[in-house]
């Protein structure tokens, strides 16, 4: 019941734009604090976060992304799913690109633990 | 004076109702009449096709069809990202294939009977709900009976001792349980079905079902799967490929075909950004459909599908085009008399005489110098897809990102990295359509 209000409270401050577009700002910051290269944007209910490994293209320079997408969905977007694209840009350097959504299902009308297998 | 290339009027119109791919769409609107732009092919006209993936063009009063994706490339050479092109061609061909006339007629199905030489009816029976990743049990009664059930949920049949299987999926995309409201139309004398755009439609894969329900009736050898999972990452084939060898009738299987690819004219050569299977043998596959009424092509443009699953295990793994069109939207849609023509087409392939050609697992080379890397990563678990395969000389690991959690692929790195700094390595890694993909000389 506790999650459903915080749900209901996420939900209607995310409704406010200016909010949203302040979570944006804040995650630029952090990634521009961070040392990565990134475009963080909204789009209506949707955050996107498009990072591009510029000198080097190692696993390592990866992981650090990783990393920092990982604390903005446990610590920030908590409720928000997460897509994951990755493609060569028009450089061909490596771009990871994360769409952050709203839940829809997250009041319980689906639940992967439900799958009987 | 160079040719400058005039834009036909319907495709201003579809480029108007493109959504996202600016700069493509930008650039294509620049050309029309610009005498400023190389001409490189001499194009007099740029127009939409009924084509997915295609524009046609008229060059010396003559109509030909080029792929959208040469086009770009010839005028354009790399200044598109392959997301932005996957991303343009994905929306034009929502809209050359979703436009539906006005004049739908709802479908309202019959009791069910098991018919399966009755594509149509087949197709209309799989497609009255939507089955999400576990509900595929409650697909089976509509399927043949004395189908077998392995220990992770996926269904089999086996015909003779052949070489060959065929694969479908029971699930749909959709994450809830919802009954499907049929429509069909006829355009050009084909008839295509559709939902009321409120739900998915579900012919991928029941398309795919059909066909393999089509050539079980007409007693074709082969092993034939329905998979559970696959929308979510393939999970009922890559049960089975983990544990092939605990499947004595896969043991002579040397190729393995799905049927859900989109279109009309795909044979896939390549899944997970590499290698699926060997020119010779999807040449082959083409030829024989092809002799039997279709107009298949090979195709390099595959992302994934549960044949994927056995890229390292299995010689010729690919995926033929079934006739949808718009998968995972609510305009999914189904020609069905394509469909009808494909099951007639497979029962007519001799499926035995298919070249093969790839070869798997690794060269001396390559097991001379990274053995004990292999052995490692064979031993790690993964959250994701991955394979270890050897291609063009080279060692290739790929990472398939098919589950989207972020800490899911952050863990999957941590293991990668950790294997690399064991075998002191510390290679490139490129991004291709949710694959990483190391490649080690």
């Amino acid at each position: 019941m506790a999650l459903k209000k915080f749900i209901d409270i996420l939900k209607e401050n995310l409704d406010d734009n200016n909010t949203f577009e302040e979570i944006a700002y804040i995650l630029r910051k952090m990634s521009k604090t961070s040392g990565l290269v990134s475009n963080i944007y909204t789009n209506n209910d949707s955050l996107t976060a498009e990072f591009t490994l510029v000198d080097t293209k190692k696993i390592s320079d990866l992981l650090k992304i990783m990393g920092f997408v990982k604390k903005i969905k446990s610590d920030i977007l908590i409720q928000y799913v997460s897509e994951i694209d990755l493609c060569m840009d028009k450089d061909n350097k490596p771009s990871l690109i994360v769409n952050f959504y709203y839940d829809t299902d997250v009041d319980g009308e689906y639940n992967e633990e439900d799958i009987p297998y | 004076m160079a040719k400058a290339i005039k834009l036909s009027d319907d495709l201003w119109q579809l480029l108007d109702r493109l959504n996202g791919c600016e700069r493509i769409i930008w650039d294509i609107q620049l050309l029309d009449s610009n005498y400023n732009i190389n001409n490189k092919l001499d194009i007099d006209v740029l127009d939409m096709s009924d084509k997915s993936s295609y524009f046609d063009v008229v060059v010396n009063k003559k109509t030909h069809r080029i792929k959208i994706v040469n086009f770009l490339e010839t005028y354009y050479g790399k200044k598109y990202s392959a997301f932005e092109i996957e991303e343009f061609i994905s929306e034009y061909n929502k809209i050359i294939g979703g436009v539906q006339p006005k004049n739908t007629t709802p479908i309202k199905p019959r009791p069910f009977k098991y018919e399966p030489l009755n594509i149509r009816d087949t197709f209309i029976s799989l497609v009255t709900e939507t089955y999400p990743m576990g509900y595929e049990d409650e697909v089976v009664p509509l399927l043949k009976k004395g189908l077998k059930k392995d220990k992770f949920g996926n269904y089999y049949y086996i015909i003779g001792n052949s070489t060959t299987a065929f694969t479908s999926h029971l699930d749909t995309v959709s994450r809830k349980k919802e009954n499907i409201n049929l429509q069909s139309y006829t355009k050009d004398g084909q008839e295509f079905i559709v939902s009321d755009e409120t739900t998915i439609l579900g012919a991928d894969d029941k398309a795919g079902v059909c066909i393999l329900l089509y050539m079980i009736e007409h007693n074709i050898p082969g092993v034939y799967w329905f998979f559970y999972g696959e929308e979510r990452g393939g999970q009922g084939s890559a049960r089975v490929a983990d544990n092939l060898n605990k499947y004595p009738f896969m043991k002579n299987v040397n190729k393995i075909i799905s049927f859900d690819r989109r279109n009309y004219f795909s044979v896939i050569t390549s899944q997970m950004g590499t290698e699926c299977c060997s020119k010779e043998f999807a040449v082959s596959l083409c030829s024989e459909l092809n002799n039997n009424g279709l107009n298949m092509s090979l195709d390099p443009t595959g992302v994934f599908t549960d044949s994927a699953n056995f890229i390292e295990l299995i010689p010729e793994c690919t995926n033929v085009s079934v006739g949808y069109f718009n998968e995972h939207t609510h305009n999914e849609i189904q020609n069905i008399t394509f469909l009808e023509k494909l099951a007639k087409s497979c029962v007519k392939v001799n499926w035995e005489k298919l070249v093969v050609k790839r070869r798997v697992g690794f060269s001396n080379n390559i097991l001379l110098k990274y053995d004990p890397l292999i052995k490692g990563m064979k031993k790690l678990v993964f959250n994701n897809t991955e394979k270890i395969m050897e291609e063009k000389g080279k060692l290739v690991i790929i990472l398939g990102i098919d589950n989207p959690d972020p800490n899911n692929l952050y863990d999957d790195l941590v293991s990668l990295r950790s294997l690399f700094v064991l075998h002191k390595l510390d290679p490139d890694i490129t991004f291709d359509n949710y694959i990483i993909k190391i490649e080690l000389n």
